[in-house]
């Protein structure tokens, strides 16, 4: 593709401005504000128009608003342009009521507009039909613009970049490391749930806090349900205490007015019968009072008297009865001893208790010295006496035998046996002779046993003689009755003592008694006297009317003492009311229906005690637990809060681990794609800028090689090493920074002819470096257009210098002030 | 006979699905609170016989003791109105309910088994059941047959179709047992379902889904004869608006068109907007909205608009490069998993980002 004429019709500061082009080096030169930034727009407007890429809808760039022409004239312009040996003639106008894009043929005038594509977002053909990139690919590859980093370090960093992007991108213009970057960089700031500091990890550590504060209000709030249903049962409990309360003083009420009524009923008694104390009290006395109380006195003195008299006169009746009953008794305690004295009777007694006494005693003696086994004793050593003596006789009687027949028999067995029988008496005899001393021995003591044990025996008999004569004296049948007899007449004879004594004594009461009736009688007729003489000395007719007269007077005091009791208690009655109160309180007894009582409420009255003590603890509880309640409600913030902002944290927390996930996954996609695209294009790539710096350095330098750390190296030919290009000469890297370029561009780009465009991209050049660079761009210029817009001369002489064919334009001889972009906002059609 | 009916209050509610920022959320349940407290003066300014109330009055989980006092004051405060409550799934009879543990106010009765409760001196009937657990699949009690010379009143909160969990009953059916008047809660629409059967909704917008009025329902009985009215209660009304924007709308637009949508609601009602279309890569629709979100009383906004890209477009232009083979990679996942289509959407992002970068300067 070449192009061949730009006539920018109306163009930014340009009006029907042409400018021819040809195959080729074109070197278009212009100073500042000249147009030439405008030129290379215009060529880019005509082919891919000012449209933001790749949106949905025709959204205009800046630039379209930038070269509108300033005075209103029609924004549009005509390219013309040959492909394939054919030259077409593109016209376009910008403005946006009027857009359109026309292609016809430059030679025959055809109307070529059909063969170009349409665009469905813009709503309009593609003008790029013949460049077949797009205006991000055009301004990425074909389009070089001013360098960035002129200097050597900054340019070796720019080809390890274009290096590894395009390597791993197949493109243009799209930095991987840039991509992985940003998407890095939008992980980092969703952090994660163990680093606090990020979004995602405060809203992590939030959502922590908050399921400890949910659990929190959650026991709180149980808490107080349980307290609430405390307070519920204690309120049932509280109504029941001030029901029980209620009917209490209800009762206590009842009980007043029935204590009132009581007090009312007495009251009205009391008064009623002080009126009749009134009419006592107010009637007339016959005597004096003085006289009255001598008679009183004398008549009490008399009635004592007269009392003691009679007393007197029955005591000595009951002495007189005793005495009589004594002398009978007496009589008759004489009578029953007449037969024998009684002295006799006593000294019998006496002997018969010493006899039974000794006898005892001698019985108790016997019992003690009794030994039976003397006489045993003394028997058993006579036998054995008598059988020693006879058996040891006949022994000693055998042996004389024996020894007597051994003589003339002179038999053996009868020496043996005479021998025997003399030791058998000789032994015998000696035991005889032994329990002979045994048996005097036992003889003597026997002897003396016999004695005493006889003398005790007689001495009993004596005593058993006396006991017999003097029961056959009382002609008793037994010892016992005898005993038994004898003591009796020893009591009757203490009886006859006691009763003389009595009688004695009675005796002497009985004076008594007679002295003490003739002094009360004294007294009686001396106090009679002086009634008779009170009685007289007043005047009464009688001792009786006298009598009456007396009686009237002490009723009159009594009936005045009467009546003060009454009163007394007919103010204690009041306690302090009115009468007239305690009738209405009595009245209104009455109206209840209550009947009178005196009775206390002092059980009542501590029933309501209780009563109060009870609500005032059940009340205290529940304020206290109300306190409670009020207290933990504050401490915690609302459940539907709390919960409101863990639905809310989740939310946040779910939208950015799906925002990590889904830059994680890209960041994935993008590094697997990007080692493919490098497994499949890079040596490609690597061959192609190896052929072509080569070729430029005429094959001192022969191949590239990039390792794994986008580490760029040249093989030296001449040293037969590696040579990283940071120590290439400046030179040198610059031509291999176009190699790249121009590699991107034919390995990207199937159309190889799209011319290239340099926008003051050598602006910093030194002459050297300047041309070296067009060396090469005239190299290229041989198999594609290139178009080079300048500031400076610098090309035009170093061009010139080396007698290179190019095509110059010089826009300063036409250069016209340009307007400033009015507004840099978004462009809307 | 007059009677109010009032339902679906959801005191304490937690404004979970609607996201609303603390501050409104409280203050939201606040206004609960007080058209709550509007319907019982109400009660009493309009000497109303009976309040019906069929259920859902507070939020059983979030509702605290003091929340309950609040209530139970409330009710005390109208002791000539008899109140009828018949709880429902969110403020049910099950264990520890507050319903079981409260003295309720003697004008207060609560449903449980389904009963009749005859008040002679309005020679009115009212029947209801309370809910003892959080789900009905089917009706839980027979309807007795009703004493004609009466007025029949029934309080329940069910939802009347065929299948349901929430106690479903046929309209055909409840119609036919023939209650004078059927206050029903549940459906927080108020509506109609015939001419003496209502739901009356909920007092007060709970989300985003109820919109338009909200209320209660008053009714009087002369003889036998029903007048209805509907009164409406809401002081805030909830909004969802889809603002479709372009991309070659700029900020100004955007916001007019926000502007326009809300109307003069903006500073009194609870509002959600959802953008969706294409927006201009440098429109940034939080920097809208920060910038006048002081003049809505309660704003949250979903940008759901889809970047600027043509992907087809992309695709065709680069085919051969990381580029086109990335977005092959994950168009058809993309398309059924939303991960996919962000990774899609942030790595064609990050890759276009140095060709673009120049560009969106320019745009």
């Amino acid at each position: 593709m070449i192009i061949n004429e730009l006539y920018l019709i109306a163009f930014g500061k340009f009006i029907n401005k042409k400018v021819s082009l040809k195959p080729g080096l074109n070197l278009i030169y212009g100073g500042n504000e000249s147009g030439k930034t405008t030129m290379h727009k215009f060529i880019e407007g005509m082919f891919f128009g000012f449209f933001k890429p790749y949106s949905k809808n025709k959204l205009y760039t800046l630039d379209y608003a930038k070269f509108t022409p300033w005075n209103g004239q029609d924004y549009k312009g005509v390219i013309v342009y040959e492909k394939n040996n054919r030259r077409y003639r593109l016209e376009r106008s910008f403005s946006k009521n009027n857009e359109s894009i026309k292609l016809y043929d430059d030679v025959s005038g055809a109307d070529l507009s059909d063969m170009l594509d349409f665009d469905f977002s813009y709503k309009m053909p593609k003008a790029n039909k013949h460049i077949p990139i797009n205006n991000v690919l055009f301004k990425n590859t074909v389009s070089i613009g001013q360098l960035s980093n002129i200097t050597d370090k900054g340019l070796v960093k720019e080809i390890s970049d274009l290096f590894a992007d395009t390597s791993g991108t197949h493109s243009s213009g799209v930095s991987l490391k840039a991509a992985i970057e940003q998407l890095q960089s939008k992980i980092a700031i969703i952090g994660s749930h163990s680093s606090p500091k990020t979004v995602l990890g405060k809203d992590a550590l939030r959502l922590s806090e908050l399921e400890e504060e949910r659990v929190a209000a959650e026991e709180a709030h149980e808490e107080n349900k349980q307290r609430y249903i405390e307070i519920s049962r204690l309120e049932n409990e509280l109504r029941s205490s001030q029901q029980q309360k209620g009917e209490a003083s209800e009762l206590k009420e009842k009980l007043r007015l029935s204590q009132m009524l009581s007090r009312h009923e007495k009251y009205m008694a009391l008064q009623s019968e002080n009126e009749g104390l009134d009419e006592a009290i107010n009637s007339h006395a016959e005597i004096s009072e003085e006289a009255a109380n001598e008679f009183d006195k004398a008549n009490i003195q008399l009635e004592i008297a007269t009392k003691q008299h009679s007393e007197l006169l029955s005591q000595r009746t009951e002495i007189e009865r005793a005495v009589s009953v004594y002398e009978t008794q007496l009589e008759q305690a004489n009578a029953s001893v007449t037969n024998s004295s009684i002295d006799g009777m006593l000294e019998d007694k006496a002997i018969l208790d010493n006899s039974l006494r000794k006898i005892e005693a001698l019985t108790a003696e016997k019992n003690a010295n009794e030994d039976t086994t003397i006489e045993s004793r003394y028997e058993k050593i006579r036998k054995q006496q008598k059988l020693f003596s006879f058996s040891g006789t006949i022994a000693s009687i055998i042996a004389v035998f024996a020894i007597i027949l051994f003589f003339p028999l002179e038999h053996t067995y009868l020496l043996y046996a005479g021998i025997i029988s003399a030791i058998a008496g000789i032994s015998l005899l000696g035991m005889w002779a032994v329990s002979n001393r045994r048996r005097n021995k036992i003889e003597d003591e026997f002897e003396k046993y016999d004695t005493v044990m006889s003398r005790t025996m007689n001495m009993l008999l004596m005593c058993e003689l006396d006991i017999e004569q003097i029961r056959s004296k009382y002609g008793t049948k037994s010892v016992k009755e005898l005993v038994d007899y004898l003591t009796g007449s020893q009591d009757i004879n203490s009886r006859i003592t006691e009763m003389e004594t009595q009688i004695s004594v009675s005796m002497g009461s009985l004076n008594d008694i007679n002295e003490r009736i003739i002094s009360v009688t004294e007294e009686i007729d001396e106090l009679t006297a002086r009634i008779s003489q009170i009685v007289s000395h007043a005047g009464a007719p009688s001792i009786e009317s006298f009598k009456y007269a007396v009686m009237s007077i002490k009723e009159k005091a009594v009936a005045k003492a009467r009546l003060e009791s009454n009163l007394k208690n007919m103010e204690n009655l009041l306690a302090g009311m009115p009468v007239k109160a305690l009738q209405q309180e009595a009245a209104k007894a009455l109206e209840y229906g209550i009947e009178p009582s005196s009775s206390e409420a002092v059980s009542l009255d501590i029933a309501l005690e209780q009563n109060s003590d009870e609500i005032l603890r059940i009340s205290g509880e529940i304020a206290a637990l109300r306190a409670n309640i009020a207290q933990t409600e504050s401490s915690v913030r609302q459940l539907n809060e709390i919960v409101e902002e863990i639905v809310k944290t989740k939310s946040r927390i779910g939208e950015f681990e799906a925002d990590l996930k889904s830059y994680t996954l890209a960041i994935e996609k993008i590094e697997l794609l990007s080692k493919d695209i490098q497994h499949t294009f890079a040596d490609a790539f690597n061959e192609y800028v190896s052929n072509m710096i080569s070729e430029i350095t005429k094959g001192k330098y022969t191949r590239v090689q990039v390792n794994d750390n986008m580490q760029i190296k040249v093989e030296d030919q001449e040293l037969g090493q590696l040579i990283d290009i940071s120590s290439l000469s400046g030179g040198t890297i610059d031509q291999l920074y176009f190699c790249v370029r121009f590699a991107i561009m034919d390995l990207i780009i199937k159309d190889k002819t799209i011319p290239v465009f340099l926008d003051d991209c050598m602006l910093q050049y030194d002459d050297q470096r300047l041309s070296n660079i067009l060396n090469l761009l005239y190299e290229k210029s041989k198999d594609r257009q290139i178009i080079i817009f300048t500031c400076r001369k610098a090309e035009k002489l170093a061009l010139d210098e080396k007698n290179y064919y190019y095509n110059f334009v010089n826009l300063s001889k036409t250069a016209q002030p340009r307007r400033q972009a009015e507004s840099n906002l978004i462009s809307i059609n | 006979m007059k009677f109010i009916h009032a339902a679906d209050f959801h005191l304490c509610s937690g404004f979970i699905t609607t996201a609303l920022k603390s501050e409104i959320a409280n203050a939201h349940r606040e206004q609960l609170w007080d058209t709550f407290h509007n319907i019982i003066s109400t009660c009493e300014k309009e000497n109303a016989d009976i309040l019906l109330l069929p259920g859902d009055i507070f939020e059983a989980a979030y509702a605290r003791v003091s929340d309950i006092k609040r209530i139970i004051d409330a009710l005390s405060s109208i002791p000539s109105t008899r109140v009828f409550i018949a709880p429902g799934d969110a403020d049910s009879l099950i264990g520890e309910s507050y319903y079981n543990i409260v003295q309720l106010p003697q004008n207060t009765h609560i449903f449980r088994q389904y009963e009749e409760v005859y008040i002679p001196e309005l020679n009115t009937s009212v029947h209801g059941f309370g809910w003892e657990k959080n789900r009905y699949a089917e009706l839980p009690f027979s309807f007795r047959p009703l004493d004609k010379d009466r007025i029949n009143l029934l309080c329940l909160h069910c939802d009347l179709t065929n299948s349901s969990d929430y106690l479903p009953i046929s309209e055909e059916m409840l119609a036919s047992i023939g209650f004078d008047y059927a206050a029903l809660g549940h459906v927080h629409k108020a509506t109609q379902v015939k001419n003496n059967i209502f739901y009356s909704g909920s007092p007060e917008p709970l989300n985003f889904g109820e919109e338009g009025r909200h209320g209660y329902v008053t009714g009087v009985f002369e003889e036998k004869k029903l007048s209805l009215s509907f009164m409406v209660s809401n002081r805030r009304e909830f909004a969802t608006l889809q603002l479709k924007i372009t991309s070659d709308m700029n900020e100004e637009l955007i916001k007019s068109q926000v502007r326009q949508a809300c109307g003069d609601g903006m500073p009194k009602h609870v509002y959600r907007l959802v953008f969706t279309g294409i927006k201009h890569p440098l429109i940034d629709i939080t920097e809208i909205m920060d910038d006048f979100m002081d003049d809505f009383y309660s704003v949250d906004y979903y940008d759901r608009t889809v970047p600027d890209y043509d992907i087809k477009k992309i695709y065709q232009d680069n085919k051969d490069n990381i580029i086109g083979k990335f977005i092959y990679s994950l168009t058809q996942d993309a398309t059924k998993d939303p991960i996919a289509y962000k990774a899609l959407l942030s790595g064609l992002e990050a890759l276009l980002y140095r060709q673009e970068g120049s560009l969106k300067e320019n745009v």
